[in-house]
């Protein structure tokens, strides 16, 4: 199949790294992944030989050094086999190495980074108290300066990786500034809950997190507090955009099992494919992977140069996320009376579609992102 | 310990091969192409070695187009130390012609064991890496199923019907290596980044298939005839066994 988009080397030899894996490695677990709801500890640990982990990291500290839009190809092609491993990845990327790397002392890249560039620890950002990284003027998560040392108290509600961070990148209120402070999982008063139990992503863990007068010093802050606002600016962009290529690589998971079942299924004789209703929707759902991939590479490559796109990524995220949740529904349609049949995965990539829509801020919320240029 | 892997580039054994207008070769537009499963085997082969000895310099030698050195690259990653791309565009299926230009790239160089797939995947020849052993002299194990470093000689295993063909020989050997035990290791992304900044040795090599024999034209193989249902019940064992029998004559 020929794309309308751009390829050069270097992503394709990345997409074959990880296509290779994902054919070898994932798929014949994939039905596991989604039973015990967990990613099983032999994957994380090719996905560290991989480098995967830092592949927004510094090759000064162990990571692979490839620039924003290598990284969302990477993204796309790991969800096709599994999207909530390449959430997993996403996360720590978008949610510590790239946050470290671009905004930590010397101290911290030289503590932390060796070690999340390499998976042995894994660490997550924790913006607004309810999950959002929008809502973020009513925070009641409280640092109290004492001298040397910060008291840190407050709920978070979702903490994605919670349940196998080693760091916690949280965001507090310290006196009327915020400020973005390190607590490690082993501090006292760190209390981590159950697993939310989703209906798609299943494997990837995200848990609440409460801080209870969580004691660490000063040097655990992170950038200055007048720069607090563009990190929280980095996350979002560089999440919404990941989740949009995840969106995209679960979308190409849904076209190839259509095109897989429309050519095996045979009515009146023939094979469904055949048919111009069924040739249409294959058709809608091919067109609009190319639009999410064009909108990406796009927006992704403005990052690359530096450029603000807090904009351009809320509508990336808004458009293939909803394109997404259309797409696999469509191709579950195809299936017919089948897609509803836990035996065959497209059930489970219509949930994916439905859960990534929901996460890293709502779309209606982006949405008023995207307008406040137009309002006086 | 200098050790040359010879590999070449195929297509993908996913991709849904069409042949092109000119009848003779595969329409390149959108095939995907990757390195001969066989020669992987190969060269983890080697990997393996120069993990127990850092000493061993690995060169991966490949012959063909530009696509080629994304393959190379490939090998740089997994840890190959240097890559050698003969580059031609001319496509080549005379072994005897391939199996020359690649002697006149390892006469260039001392080297201790030259490792090939056992065949490429898009042609099945199986013959080069005996040819090249043929033209230089040198022993060649074919088809060989594991193999180790021993007292400084080489122990070569391959696998016959029913038993295992030990062999045990000097260096400088040629092997030619079946589907191995070991399993394939993925280059890391690291690697793979810093690969990219590794240069790959780029040789033009001026040669053309002699036509001896010639390829004239490729065919798709007969479609597989539908199955057909003979009965549901005992009943429809004697006739099965008749058409087995007399009409295809299988028992």
């Amino acid at each position: 199949m020929n794309n309308l988009t751009s390829s050069n080397e270097e992503i394709d030899m990345i997409k074959d790294v990880i296509k290779d894996f994902g054919e070898n490695e994932i798929n014949p677990i994939t039905s596991d992944i989604e039973l015990n709801s967990e990613i099983p500890s032999s994957i994380l640990e090719k996905v560290s030989e991989l480098g995967l982990y830092g592949m927004l990291g510094s090759s000064e500290f162990d990571g692979a050094e490839t620039n924003f839009s290598t990284f969302i190809h990477a993204m796309l092609e790991l969800a096709k086999y599994s999207p909530a491993l390449s959430a997993l990845l996403m996360f720590q990327n978008v949610f510590s190495v790239q946050l470290l790397t671009k905004y930590g002392s010397n101290e911290q890249k030289e503590g932390m980074l060796n070690n999340l560039n390499t998976g042995k620890k894994l660490g997550t950002a924790l913006i607004g108290d309810d999950g959002s990284t929008l809502n973020i003027r009513n925070l009641n998560t409280e640092a109290m300066d004492e001298g040397d040392s910060l008291s840190i108290s407050g709920n978070k509600k979702f903490a994605f990786n919670g349940e196998i961070a080693d760091y916690f990148i949280v965001l507090c209120n310290i006196g009327k500034e915020l400020g973005f402070v390190v607590i490690e999982k082993g501090n006292q008063g760190v209390s981590i809950g159950k697993p939310i139990n989703t209906v798609g992503l299943r494997g990837n863990k995200s848990v609440p997190v409460s801080f209870y007068s969580c004691n660490v010093p000063k040097t655990n802050l992170i950038g200055l507090p007048e720069n607090t606002h563009k990190i929280i600016n980095s996350i979002q962009e560089s999440s919404w955009l990941g989740i949009s290529a995840i969106s995209t690589g679960v979308m190409e998971s849904a076209l190839s099992q259509a095109v897989k079942y429309s050519n095996e299924r045979k009515q009146f004789s023939k094979p469904i494919s055949s048919f111009e209703a069924i040739q249409s929707k294959l058709a809608n759902i091919s067109t609009d992977i190319e639009t999410s991939l064009a909108m990406l590479e796009k927006v992704s490559r403005l990052k690359d140069k530096g450029e603000d796109i807090l904009r351009q990524s809320a509508m990336t995220k808004i458009s293939t996320t909803e394109m997404a949740q259309r797409n696999t529904k469509q191709a579950l349609l195809v299936h017919g009376g089948y897609g509803y049949i836990k035996d065959y995965p497209i059930e489970k990539t219509v949930r994916d579609a439905e859960t990534l829509k929901s996460i890293c801020d709502s779309n209606d919320d982006l949405r008023l992102i995207v307008s406040k240029p137009f309002i006086n | 310990m200098n050790i040359a892997v010879c590999i070449k580039q195929v297509p993908d054994t996913a991709s849904q091969l069409k042949i092109a207008e000119d009848n003779k070769t595969i329409e390149d537009n959108g095939i995907k192409y990757e390195i001969n499963p066989f020669d992987e085997y190969a060269l983890e082969e080697a990997l393996r070695l120069k993990d127990k000895d850092n000493t061993i310099n690995i060169t991966v030698i490949s012959l063909g187009p530009e696509r080629v050195k994304q393959s190379l690259t490939k090998t740089l990653a997994m840890g190959a130390d240097e890559a050698i791309h003969l580059q031609t565009d001319n496509s080549i299926n005379d072994c005897m012609v391939i199996a020359n230009t690649i002697t006149n790239e390892i006469k260039k160089k001392q080297y201790d064991l030259i490792l090939f797939g056992k065949k490429s995947v898009d042609q099945d020849n199986n013959q080069v890496g005996m040819i090249i052993g043929e033209i230089n002299g040198i022993p060649c194990i074919s088809n060989c199923s594991e193999f180790a470093i021993e007292d400084n000689k080489i122990v070569a295993n391959r696998e016959v019907e029913g038993s295992v063909e030990v062999f045990e020989g000097e260096f400088p050997v040629i092997i030619t290596h079946e589907k191995g035990k070991n399993e394939l290791r993925y280059p890391s992304l690291k690697d793979l980044m810093a690969a990219k900044k590794k240069s790959i040795n780029t040789i033009d090599v001026d040669v053309n298939d002699n036509k001896n024999p010639e390829l004239i034209r490729l065919e798709y193989p007969k479609k597989r005839e539908e199955g057909i249902i003979i009965g549901e019940d005992k009943s429809a064992v004697s006739e099965l066994i008749r058409i087995l029998r007399e009409e295809r004559k299988l028992i």
